[in-house]
């Protein structure tokens, strides 16, 4: 996998006391194409403090055009902010 | 006592390496010729910090980016990022923590660490210092130096030895016979440009002669600051590790470089104006009231002078340290153009034991609850919540000095 860190727009589902789960998100390609990715399964998820930011790593697998993927997503903690991290 | 020195190396570099990395950059700035400099166009041009492949070029820390660009057309820059050096700064501190209770933050990028009675929870200090080292590169993603000493100059020293990502210790006479003794004799902490040269002169090239030499004729030379030397050469130092909030403060300073060459005195005063507002700001944070103000100008031919005065009383006020600041201005200022301006206050008691007066009491109570009405609004709303109206629709900033607004920690592990 390789380092995109790509800004997306992401539904995710927040319970009481437990990490965020990413249900849906959508991004851009350079190209300008509109991607909806579901998320079908969550492998892992890891928390980071690389550089002293606080964040979580989300290992997933989705199918995008018809092929089974695996990227990982990341949330920004402090900035409330989501990103396709790799891919 | 078993002291480590925990120091990030080339701190602003690898902690923007690791930050861009993150982010998707396709290149480690460690691994090429890169350097965090300041914006050229407000005057702050100067190399902050640079990475290894750039130091082969000696490319030095504080040099104008005109002249390492010369020596080096590719080097690559980076504007600094102070929100995440602090981060950086304060994730290290916060794995530091688990280790020791008692925890010294010099400056930004180095921490001391007092290990004594640490032994039994985390094994010998050369270990635990591997394993910090090893953990703040996992978990972090930048690489730290450690040092292991019995005091907090071995301790610092010992880090200083060899770079990058490697932990040294000097624990014993012998070892520190063998690290310390041949090297230069201006690697010591404490020996800058000007004794090295004086000590050169007398034949004394290495740490080791520093060691060995005559402690008369060291006090002779460079009086007390020999002694000092000669015991940190034999590796004497009795300074404990203390938490920053139990250094006492003896001086606070701010000082600004201005975009341009100020020559009206209106101007200039604005801006001290803004600088005694931080400076003041600070000094009440403190707890402290200052007797001595001093001003340093530094002109458009980087010729710099100071001026300073004693005052007969203790004040925290604002406007009173501006008046004597605009006083000190005027008595110093030959009407040249003005680079840089400065503000230092020194000579402090603390708040509450200080010598009344008779005649101005009233006074002095209104001006420190205006003073704490102030403080209390900038630091429940931000710093530029409440300003003076003569910074109203001006180009200004109303607090002037300090990094990153006076979010920051500087030497000493300050806070500003």
């Amino acid at each position: 996998m390789k380092i995109v860190a790509k800004p997306i727009d992401v539904i995710a589902t927040f319970s009481d006391n437990k990490k965020p789960i990413p249900y849906k998100f959508k991004f851009f390609r350079d190209s300008g194409d509109k991607i909806e990715v579901y998320v079908d399964k969550i492998v892992t998820v890891e928390e980071s403090k690389l550089a002293g930011i606080d964040t979580l790593i989300y290992t997933c697998e989705s199918k995008v055009l018809d092929e089974s993927r695996l990227y990982q997503l990341k949330y920004v903690i402090e900035q409330y902010r989501w990103e396709l991290y790799k891919i | 006592m078993t002291v480590m020195h925990v120091d990030a190396n080339s701190a602003y570099l690898s902690w923007t390496a690791v930050d861009l990395l993150e982010k998707g950059y396709p290149l480690d700035i460690r691994t090429v010729p890169a350097a965090i400099a300041g914006n050229p166009e407000d005057r702050h041009g100067i190399i902050l910090a640079k990475s290894i492949p750039a130091k082969k070029y000696k490319i030095g820390t504080g040099e104008s980016l005109y002249e390492s660009k010369q020596r080096c057309p590719e080097l690559l820059l980076f504007p600094p990022n102070y929100d995440l050096y602090l981060s950086c700064s304060n994730a290290m501190y916060s794995i530091l923590q688990e280790y020791s209770p008692v925890i010294q933050r010099y400056s930004v990028d180095e921490c001391f660490v007092d290990f004594d009675h640490c032994e039994k929870r985390f094994g010998r200090p050369e270990e635990a210092a591997f394993e910090i080292k090893e953990r703040i590169k996992r978990e972090l993603g930048f690489t730290v130096n450690v040092g292991v000493g019995n005091n907090k100059l071995l301790a610092k020293m010992a880090g200083e030895l060899k770079k990058p990502d490697l932990v040294h210790t000097i624990l014993s006479q012998k070892e520190l016979e063998e690290k310390l003794w041949p090297l230069d004799v201006r690697e010591l902490f404490m020996v800058g440009r000007a004794s090295a040269k004086k000590l050169n002169k007398i034949n004394i090239n290495t740490i080791g002669d520093l060691a060995c030499s005559e402690l008369v004729l060291l006090r002779s030379l460079l009086k007390s600051h020999g002694q000092l030397i000669w015991e940190y050469a034999n590796g004497i130092d009795h300074d404990r590790v203390t938490p920053n909030d139990e250094v006492l403060q003896k001086g606070l300073s701010n000082s600004m470089t201005i975009k341009y060459d100020v020559t009206d005195k209106r101007e200039a005063e604005n801006y001290l104006l803004s600088l005694t507002d931080r400076v003041a700001g600070r000094l009440r944070r403190h707890q402290c009231k200052a007797s001595l103000i001093g001003i340093g100008v530094k002109t458009n031919g980087f010729v710099r002078y100071t001026h300073q005065i004693q005052l007969p009383f203790f004040t925290d006020d604002t406007t009173k340290i501006y008046r004597y600041v605009c006083s000190l201005f005027e008595e110093c200022w030959k009407g040249e153009p003005v680079r840089q301006l400065g503000i230092r206050l020194s000579e402090f008691t603390r708040k509450d034991e200080y010598q009344l007066s008779v005649f101005d009491i009233r006074q002095i109570e209104e001006d420190e609850a205006l003073n704490k009405v102030v403080d209390e609004i900038r630091d429940r709303f931000g710093q530029t919540a409440i300003y003076r109206g003569t910074f109203a629709n001006t180009d200004m900033k109303p607090l002037e000095g300090g990094i990153n607004d006076g979010n920051y920690l500087m030497m000493g592990g300050y806070k500003q």
